[in-house]
């Protein structure tokens, strides 16, 4: 999966492509950590447009991202979810944790 | 690095020898292609210059042997040839030789080749160490695989998945499976059931399930809601495993008694409810977050409830079902699944569905571990026709001493919260109530208790089930009540056990501080007393061998011979 980075006043957008899963661990990870520290971010946002596929892995993987930036006090948005994403978020019920759309 | 030099020239030897002995390297010699062989074998060098002509045995004719004797292990051979023999060269490398010195031989030119070569020499010994090492890795992985197989199996305890109101089917992707069924009876009849997907697969998710069957098998033993050990589960999950790791699980519970269908989904594709002719009558979907995600104060544990009739099937299964890909890797799909179910008598659904999968799949692996339920109503014996199986009575024991008593009283806020019964059956079982007694206790002591609370403080009439969309109403008005509950209800409990030497008696009281329902009692008589409790007063009167209501009717006493 590649994963991208845009950062905007005090918001990062981490645009993902590709598949969403186990192998996407370290590039995500990677990303997102980066992405925690940098000082002036208050909002995350993540990009699904390009998301062809998201398993039970991934849905770890935002658990791991909301823990990081709860830390920080850093709002989570998930952003332009293709159907299937939305269906494997809906019936996970993470619209409870995080801001999706 | 030991490096072996076969030149039949004796200056050359030693020209060699000092130069490699400079370089730090230790020397070794042969004068021949024979004897290069043997030396070769005796020492294992790690490096050998060739010369080409020698007598007894040449260098093309030793190198092709050394290289066969060290197959696994490189061991690179530098060949001596002279100038202007193109032959010579391709012959060399194609007899083995991994590089070659042309005559006259140039100190510089030989130190950086053997320079090289000790180079390549270093990474070849690291490839075969690592490659070692991840042998022993995969060896030791597939071992661990093995163990968490043996008791992942030992903990769902099989013997208990022979209920026949289900069937099942679980078709792991690998060895290890991140799925889980357990089913058991509650003391009252009730079948607890749950179907539990670990995140991811393999043996990861079959650790995050481990700790799952235990909790289910204690609290249903002692007749917890499965909403209460669905909130147990989570919170024990929610400590034990890493953020990333969640488990996506369906509880349902079906009591053959009240006619009733539970369902908790959180995570799973929806439950389905088909009635008799195969219509589908209720989706449970998923409306809770998996388990081990949400604090403890933050769990949701409320579930739907649902009455059935006859030829009712309920149906659960994890996500690998309809996610099934076939070669192309479309997925089965929903639709495709549920046509089975609602076109195919009940008695053949199962093979009908495996038979699906195997043709979409062309029984090629599929992706994700697969697993599914199906809860035939009609095959739950009601637990009247339990109790006429019941062993006899055991034999008198004296071990216990005159006779212990246990008294609670609960007020509002207690009543509001806490579900006694499980508490009261964990101890009688502690004190070593036989199995069969405990289902009959476990009725009259749910039957007095519920009664108490329903009928006597929060003033539900039982009719109000039997109406249009009844049971929902009487569960919706019974939570707002509880809800308002006033301060000053209360509810008393006894429990006392009187032995003497001919008998063993448990004595159960159970008072409310409502009104009591004597004015109908005195009036209209036992039949309408029944009416209004439903026919659960009834039962208890068969089991126990004495019934007494107070006067006022708000307190009752039962006798139950051990």
């Amino acid at each position: 999966m590649q994963v991208t980075t845009q950062h905007t006043g005090d918001t990062i957008t981490i645009v993902l492509e590709g598949r969403f899963d186990f192998s996407a661990h370290r590039v995500f990870r990677g990303q997102y950590e980066a992405s925690l520290q940098v000082p002036e971010v208050k909002h995350v946002s993540l990009n699904m447009a390009k998301v062809e596929y998201l398993d039970s892995s991934a849905l770890g993987m935002l658990l791991l991202l909301n823990e990081g930036a709860r830390a920080n006090n850093i709002q989570v948005a998930i952003i332009n979810c293709p159907e299937n994403v939305m269906k494997i978020l809906n019936i996970a019920n993470f619209g409870r944790i995080f801001k999706i759309s | 690095m030991k490096i072996l030099v076969a030149d039949d020239s004796a200056t050359n030897r030693a020209v060699l020898g000092a130069l490699l002995t400079n370089m730090g390297h230790q020397p070794i010699f042969a004068e021949n292609g024979r004897e290069a062989v043997e030396v070769f074998e005796r020492e294992l060098p790690d490096c050998v210059l060739m010369d080409i002509m020698m007598p007894v045995e040449d260098g093309l004719s030793a190198t092709r042997r050394i290289k066969s004797l060290s197959a696994g292990r490189l061991t690179p051979i530098i060949m001596v040839t002279t100038l202007d023999s193109e032959t010579d060269l391709i012959n060399g490398i194609e007899a083995g030789a991994d590089d070659y010195f042309t005559k006259p031989i140039k100190m510089p030119v030989v130190k950086a080749k053997v320079r090289a070569m000790q180079r390549a020499i270093e990474v070849q010994r690291d490839i075969e160490q690592k490659t070692q090492e991840l042998e022993k890795y995969y060896y030791d992985a597939e071992n661990d695989m093995r163990i968490t197989s043996h008791i992942m199996q030992r903990m769902t305890e099989p013997e208990k998945l022979d209920d026949p109101a289900f069937e099942y089917w679980l078709q792991p992707t690998a060895q290890c499976s991140g799925d889980l069924i357990c089913a058991a009876r509650t003391p009252g009849g009730v079948l607890h059931l749950i179907l539990a997907d670990g995140t991811g697969h393999g043996l990861s998710a079959a650790m995050d399930v481990i700790p799952l069957p235990q909790i289910f098998y204690a609290m249903t033993a002692i007749a917890y809601s499965i909403g209460t050990i669905a909130a147990e589960m989570n919170a024990k999950i929610k400590a034990l495993l890493p953020v990333d790791h969640f488990i996506a699980a369906t509880l349902i519970a079906v009591d053959p008694n009240n006619q009733t269908i539970e369902v908790w989904n959180g995570g799973n594709p929806t439950c389905w409810i088909l009635n008799g002719r195969g219509e589908l009558v209720h989706s449970v979907r998923s409306k809770h977050l998996p388990i081990g995600i949400l604090e403890p104060n933050a769990f949701d544990a409320s579930t739907e409830k649902v009455r059935f009739s006859a030829g009712y099937r309920i149906i659960t299964f994890s996500d690998g079902l309809p996610d099934a890909g076939n070669a192309n890797g479309a997925e089965l799909g929903l639709d495709r699944v549920l046509n089975v179910f609602r076109k195919t008598a009940t008695v053949n659904c199962m093979a009908k569905l495996k038979a699906l999968v195997a043709a979409h799949t062309n029984n090629t692996k599929t992706h994700d571990d697969i697993s599914v339920v199906i809860i035939h109503t009609d095959k739950l014996a009601t637990w009247a026709d339990k109790t006429s199986h019941s062993s006899p009575p055991p034999a008198l024991s004296t071990t216990l001493s005159n006779g212990w008593r246990l008294e609670m009283r609960l007020g509002a806020t207690e009543l509001k919260v806490l579900d006694p019964i499980p508490f009261v059956i964990d101890l009688l079982k502690k004190l070593q109530v036989t199995d069969a007694h405990l289902s009959s206790l476990f009725l009259i002591i749910s039957e007095l208790f519920n009664n108490a609370l329903d009928h006597g403080l929060l003033k539900l009439d039982s009719a109000i089930k039997h109406g249009e969309n009844g049971f929902e109403n009487y569960l919706n008005l019974r939570a707002e009540r509880l809800a308002d509950l006033s301060h000053d209800a209360t509810l008393e409990l006894e429990f006392e056990n009187q032995i003497s030497e001919e008998y063993r008696v448990l004595k159960i009281r159970v008072k409310d501080s409502g009104d009591g329902f004597n004015h109908q009692f005195a009036e209209h008589g036992k039949e309408h007393a029944d009416l209004q409790h439903g026919r659960g007063i009834s039962l208890v009167q068969k089991i126990a061998d004495q019934v007494v209501y107070n006067y006022a009717g708000n307190e009752v006493i039962v006798s139950y011979s051990l």
